[in-house]
This record gives structure tokens, C-alpha cells and sequence, in this order.
């Protein structure tokens, strides 16, 4: 469970965030729609701690996890090896390979550095991160940049099942994508 | 067309660079004509092999060697750790980059004189070589935890990583170029510095005496003998040093993975 309380935030004094409220319950998703620049990211890094609210509250779970705008991976350790590190419990190499397969990257040589691999690829690499660690928030921010058309519904299937249980917040600019979540909306 | 990295010189033409130098310098020992001004190259080698056999030779070489690798590796962490608490607090960075800049001001020598005035010489190679090189260690380290990618920094916040994971996951990579950077010109100067501390403070049985042998004898030919070790020592040290961080570099990936 997520919840802001009329939470106001902003950058060198210009307002990015005014007098916020939502919440978001256990297995429901919160669906951030806007232009660019009506701080969608911004209140998802808010949601994440890694801001602090000028005014209001914010209550968050303590574990969380995130898809950001950019993918953050380290890109001289594997796709293994990055699921691994934002883990938070034990994995072997074929529990997080066979959750790569399920996004399509079966082929994916578990030996190459993340740096090595296509924007779509790494982009399937931060999801799966992000959706495996056991976390009760997960942020998904544009989750589906770089992915193709021929293996979205594919990995839309996925997220969908792992989300299952957790707060999530999403942000999309593609209105289909976000109506297959179901989301509660919030217009910003 | 395939773009040519110009940073890679290869061997073949550092070989031939090699070459060229030694022609210049057999020609200058020949316009020249006395072996107490410019000895010839070959002259230098029959030195070098006369030395080598000897027992003392090694025994020379391993007193100068410990004291400046000791010097330098004590340098890099005291270096590293310094820049790393400087980047996590303000207060301490200031205090720090003032005292770096400072030890990095002060000629050698005086350095040398006042390590001679409080302690006796036997491990003044030690402390200027240290002195010489933690600076270089700092700014180095110091410039690398400032490039540190703040997204990051945030994932790791998010995902929980632990202390150890951010140092090594995160830290590390970014610090990497850096350190190598630092360990180039590091072993360097402390061999530099390190074997001046020697001539002026003259530790029994190190190269920087014999050094000084080799000016009051007027032997051209020592001289050149033991520059030539020295050359190769900081050679040798330097590219092992460069072997050690690219090899834990790749432990902690292999690691990870």
C-alpha cells in the first residue's frame, strides 16, 4: 500500500507537484497520465524516497522496486548478475534465466556484459529486475520503451503476473498499454 | 573504413623507437669520445652483466624495492580512502583537498631534509614515495567518486544493495580508470622521488648509495647500469600494479556473476 497526502513539491522553486493525493492498495495500479513535463516522474521518485515532499506525506512500503525512465543497470556486470544484485534473496542462474525466457531473451548469452546488449533487450533486463524482487511498491516508469511490437503482449502477460499482490505505479504514455492494467487513474 | 584506436602504438613500433634511441645514443658516445661524459650503450650492458651475478646486486635491489612499493601501496589506500571519506563529507573534503594540496606544493627535498633531521635514513625511501604519491592517489580517487552515476546510486537506494554491493558494483567500476590513471603516473614518481631520498640520505645497501658511488668514482658506466634497473623496476612495478586492479576487476565479475 502507497499513500500521498496532499504532497506539493518543487524544483528551485518552481511547483512540480501541487497538493497531491492518492493511494494505491495491495495488487492495485495506479496509473500516472499527463504530458510530459506534469511531474509523473517526479512523483514517482517521490513514491521511491528518493525525494522529499516540500509539504504532505507520503506512507510507502520499505521494500520497493523500480523500471526508471533510463534503464540503471550496471553495465559491466551480466543481465544475470544485475536481476541478481536487485534481488534481495538467493536466486540460482536458471531461476533468473528462465524468468529472461519468459520475456524473450532465451538467446541471451548469460556471459555478456548488459552494456552489450540492444536498448530492448536491457530494457527486458531492468523489468524483470524490477518485477521479480519482493517488493511491496513497484514503480514501472514508461516499462516498455525500446521493446518491440512483436513481443509486448508477451511481456505486458508478464509484468501482469508478477505484479500480482503489489502496489504498482505506472507510468505510460501509450493510453492501451495502461487500460490492459486495469489502473486507477490519476491525471496529472 | 574501420576507425583505427590511436591510443594502441603496438609493439613493433615502440621496438623501433627503442632502436632509434639507442643509434642517438651510440652516436653521441662516439662525437663524444669519453667514456666519463657519455658512455656507450654497450659499455652499460657489460656493466650490467658484470652486476647481475653479484649477490649484492639483489640484495641492493630488494631493500630499494620494498621500501618504494611498501610507500606507494600504503599511498594508494591511505589515497583512496581519504578521497572516499571526502566525498561523503563535505567538511572532511575540504579539509583533505587542502592538506593533499599542501603535501603536493612542498618540494621533495624539504621533505627529505626534515625526515632526515626526525628519523634516522633507513626508511626515508619509504615516507617520500608515500608523500609523493598520495596526492596523486587523491585527486585521482577523488575525481572518480565525483563521477559516480547518481541513477545509480538512486537504484541501489531502491533496491536495497548493501554497503559492500555499492562498492563494488558501483564504486569500483567508475573508481577503476581513475586508479589506473593514478597507479601510471604514481609508480613513477615514487621511484623518482623515493631513489633522490636514497642519494641525499644514503640508506646502507640501496640503490640511491650506489648511485652515489657511482658519482664519487666518476663511473659513468654505474651510473647508466643502475638508471637502466630503475627504469625496468618501475616498469615491472607499474605493469604488475596494472595487472593486480584489472584482474580484481575481473574477480569481482566473475563474482557477481
Amino acid at each position: 500500500m502507497i499513500q500521498f497526502h496532499n504532497v506539493s513539491f518543487s524544483y528551485a522553486s518552481v511547483p512540480v507537484v501541487d497538493d497531491l493525493t492518492f493511494e494505491c492498495a495491495d495488487g492495485g495500479v495506479v496509473w500516472l497520465a499527463g504530458d510530459n513535463g506534469t511531474g509523473k516522474s517526479t512523483t514517482v521518485h517521490l513514491a521511491l524516497r528518493l525525494l522529499n515532499p516540500n509539504r504532505g506525506q507520503i506512507e510507502s512500503p520499505s521494500a520497493m522496486s523500480a523500471v526508471f525512465q533510463e534503464d540503471r543497470l550496471c553495465e559491466h556486470l551480466t543481465a544475470v548478475a544485475n536481476i541478481r544484485l536487485g534481488l534481495g534473496r538467493k536466486a540460482t542462474n536458471q531461476e533468473i534465466l528462465a524468468e529472461l525466457e519468459r520475456v524473450g531473451l532465451a538467446e541471451l548469452d548469460a556471459g555478456r556484459p548488459v552494456g552489450q546488449l540492444s536498448g530492448g533487450q536491457r530494457r527486458r533486463v531492468a523489468l524483470v529486475r524490477a518485477l521479480l524482487r519482493p517488493a511491496g511498491l513497484t514503480c514501472l516508469d514508461e516499462p516498455y520503451t525500446g521493446i518491440d511490437e512483436a513481443s509486448l503482449d508477451q511481456v505486458i502477460a508478464y509484468t501482469q503476473e508478477r505484479i500480482t499482490g503489489k502496489s504498482v505505479i505506472l507510468v505510460c504514455h501509450d493510453t492501451d498499454i495502461a487500460e490492459r492494467f486495469n489502473p486507477y487513474v490519476v491525471r496529472m | 573504413m574501420a576507425v583505427k584506436d590511436k591510443k594502441r602504438t603496438g609493439v613493433v613500433p615502440t621496438l623501433v623507437s627503442v632502436v632509434i634511441l639507442l643509434v642517438i645514443w651510440q652516436i653521441a658516445a662516439l662525437v663524444v669520445g669519453q667514456d666519463i661524459i657519455l658512455v656507450a650503450p654497450a659499455q652499460v650492458v657489460t656493466t650490467l652483466i658484470a652486476l647481475v651475478p653479484e649477490g649484492s646486486f639483489w640484495a641492493t635491489i630488494a631493500a630499494s624495492l620494498v621500501r618504494i612499493v611498501v610507500g606507494f601501496l600504503v599511498a594508494f589506500v591511505v589515497g583512496t580512502l581519504t578521497a572516499w571519506l571526502a566525498s561523503v563529507n563535505r567538511w572532511l573534503g575540504a579539509f583533505m583537498s587542502t592538506t593533499m594540496r599542501l603535501i603536493r606544493s612542498i618540494p621533495v627535498v624539504s621533505f627529505i631534509i626534515l625526515l632526515l633531521i626526525w628519523a634516522n635514513s633507513t626508511y626515508l625511501s619509504l615516507w617520500v614515495s608515500f608523500l609523493m604519491v598520495v596526492p596523486v592517489v587523491f585527486s585521482n580517487a577523488e575525481e572518480g567518486f565525483a563521477n559516480r552515476d547518481i541513477k545509480l546510486v538512486q537504484m541501489a537506494q531502491v533496491f536495497g544493495f548493501s554497503a559492500g554491493q555499492r562498492w563494488w558494483a558501483i564504486a569500483v567500476p567508475t573508481l577503476m580508470p581513475y586508479l589506473i590513471a593514478a597507479t601510471r603516473v604514481g609508480f613513477g614518481l615514487a621511484w623518482k622521488a623515493g631513489i633522490s631520498a636514497e642519494v641525499i640520505g644514503m640508506p646502507r645497501g640501496s640503490i640511491g648509495e650506489r648511485l652515489y658511488q657511482a658519482k664519487v668514482y666518476l663511473s659513468t658506466a654505474d651510473l647508466f647500469a643502475w638508471t637502466a634497473v630503475i627504469v625496468a623496476l618501475s616498469y615491472i612495478c607499474e605493469k604488475l600494479a596494472l595487472w593486480g586492479l584489472r584482474g580484481t576487476q575481473a574477480g569481482l565479475k566473475r563474482y557477481a556473476s
